[in-house]
């Protein structure tokens, strides 16, 4: 039975002393870590949708009751981006199936169906290949599309220019932006119409 | 043992990946860019260590019948520093060596050193085990990345985290993306394997034994 106690204190003190350790790690780590995200999130929405001077998220009911059509479940968060109070275009979060996994995008796209602007928040494709989806280059392929038809890659018979040896992460990136075009429709904005 | 020697002894002899053959699966999976390899090498360097060293000062006081436990919690506390730190100062590396950094809780090179080295050793002896096999084990990924990278995708020393979009050998289009999947480590794996193997056993024969 001392036995018993014994080693149960070891452990304990041992564990004590670890989680005090992390707690103060933690503390240090997380401010930074909250802040680079926050900062993330909001240098990109500004890149993405340039004419907008004010950005408003949708409330998570609001987002819950998109949700509920099974095409947006991959819709992580919309902001509705205005300037001098008319709507100029939304800003939404989404995930879409790359090579090796889901690729995060932040999408812009104004009532028009034009994409405005186009950030990759995070992915998993080979570094070299699919991983070049998230360059510029490839990123400047998508930028001023859209418009009247959905987007799609050259070898499908579309206007982007897939990467080279990189075809499912190229068209990974066009069924996201693609996703947000359904999103405007579905909102009711699109063709400058507000809400 | 020599700290030296203890030192010395991670990097060649007992080399983690090439002669003990432990912890291949986050081998495997990181080694598909140098700069992925070495960071993920010295995070793991950084947890032998501590873990040696606390383990180690610890060895004493620990009752045999639960130091599994114990060696877990301390290795396991120094793998979330790292995660944390890395997160913060590190995001890009962060994110592409993703779950592979919490698993470093359950590499067995690390279990293995505080079991087989550390509880028997004091701790300057058990740093520099730290440190030699830790350092082993970046070496072996260095070496394994280096050949991955620029044949899998025609890039090397691409490091996003600095900046660098590393030097481009050849097009994309002539990469064998083989080699990124896990089937392409294996053989490269085994090719440098069989190479360490074989140079072992020349310097074996020229001692006469």
């Amino acid at each position: 039975m001392r036995d018993v106690l014994k080693l149960g204190l070891v452990l304990m003190v041992i564990c004590a002393v670890s989680g005090g350790l992390l707690a103060y790690v933690h503390g240090v780590t997380s401010e930074i870590i909250d802040e680079r995200k926050a900062q993330e999130v909001a240098d990109a929405m500004r890149v993405v949708l340039p004419a907008a001077e004010s950005f408003e998220k949708l409330s998570d009911d609001e987002l819950a009751s998109i949700k509920a059509d099974p095409k947006f479940v991959d819709v992580d968060e919309v902001y509705e981006g205005a300037h001098d109070g008319s709507l100029v275009g939304i800003v939404a979060k989404v995930q879409s199936p790359g090579y090796g996994g889901k690729i995060s995008l932040l999408v812009g796209m104004d009532p028009d169906l034009t994409v405005t602007g186009l950030q990759v928040l995070g992915h998993s494709e080979t570094p070299g290949l699919g991983a070049n989806i998230a360059k510029p280059e490839f990123i400047s392929e998508f930028i001023g599309r859209g418009g009247s038809h959905p987007l799609a890659v050259d070898k499908d018979g579309g206007e982007i220019s897939a990467i080279s040896g990189a075809t499912i992460s190229s068209r990974g990136m066009g069924k996201g932006v693609n996703l947000v075009r359904d999103l405007v429709n579905a909102l009711g904005i699109a063709g400058g119409v507000g809400r | 043992m020599s700290p030296l020697t203890a030192f010395t002894n991670g990097i060649y002899k007992e080399n983690p990946i090439f002669r003990l053959v432990l912890g291949l699966c986050p081998t495997i999976a990181v080694s598909l860019a140098v700069s992925n390899g070495i960071g993920m090498g010295l995070a793991a360097t950084f947890v032998l260590v501590g873990s040696n060293l606390i383990i180690s000062l610890l060895r004493k006081l620990i009752p045999s019948e639960i130091r599994i436990p114990c060696f877990i919690v301390v290795i396991a506390t120094f793998v979330t520093i790292v995660d944390l730190t890395m997160e913060a100062y590190l995001p890009q590396l962060h994110q592409v060596l993703g779950v592979f950094v919490p698993l470093i809780v359950v590499n067995c090179i690390i279990l293995a050193r505080a079991e087989a080295f550390a509880s028997k050793n004091g701790p300057g002896a058990s740093i520099m085990d730290g440190l030699g096999m830790g350092l082993g084990f970046t070496l072996a990924l260095a070496a394994i990345s280096i050949i991955r990278e620029p044949l899998g995708t025609g890039v090397i020393f691409a490091a996003p985290d600095l900046g660098f979009d590393g030097i481009r050998l050849f097009p994309a289009e002539y990469a064998a993306s083989v080699v990124t999947q896990p089937v392409g480590g294996f053989i490269i794996f085994g090719l440098l394997l069989g190479l360490v193997n074989l140079i072992t056993m020349k310097k074996n024969d020229k001692h006469g034994c």
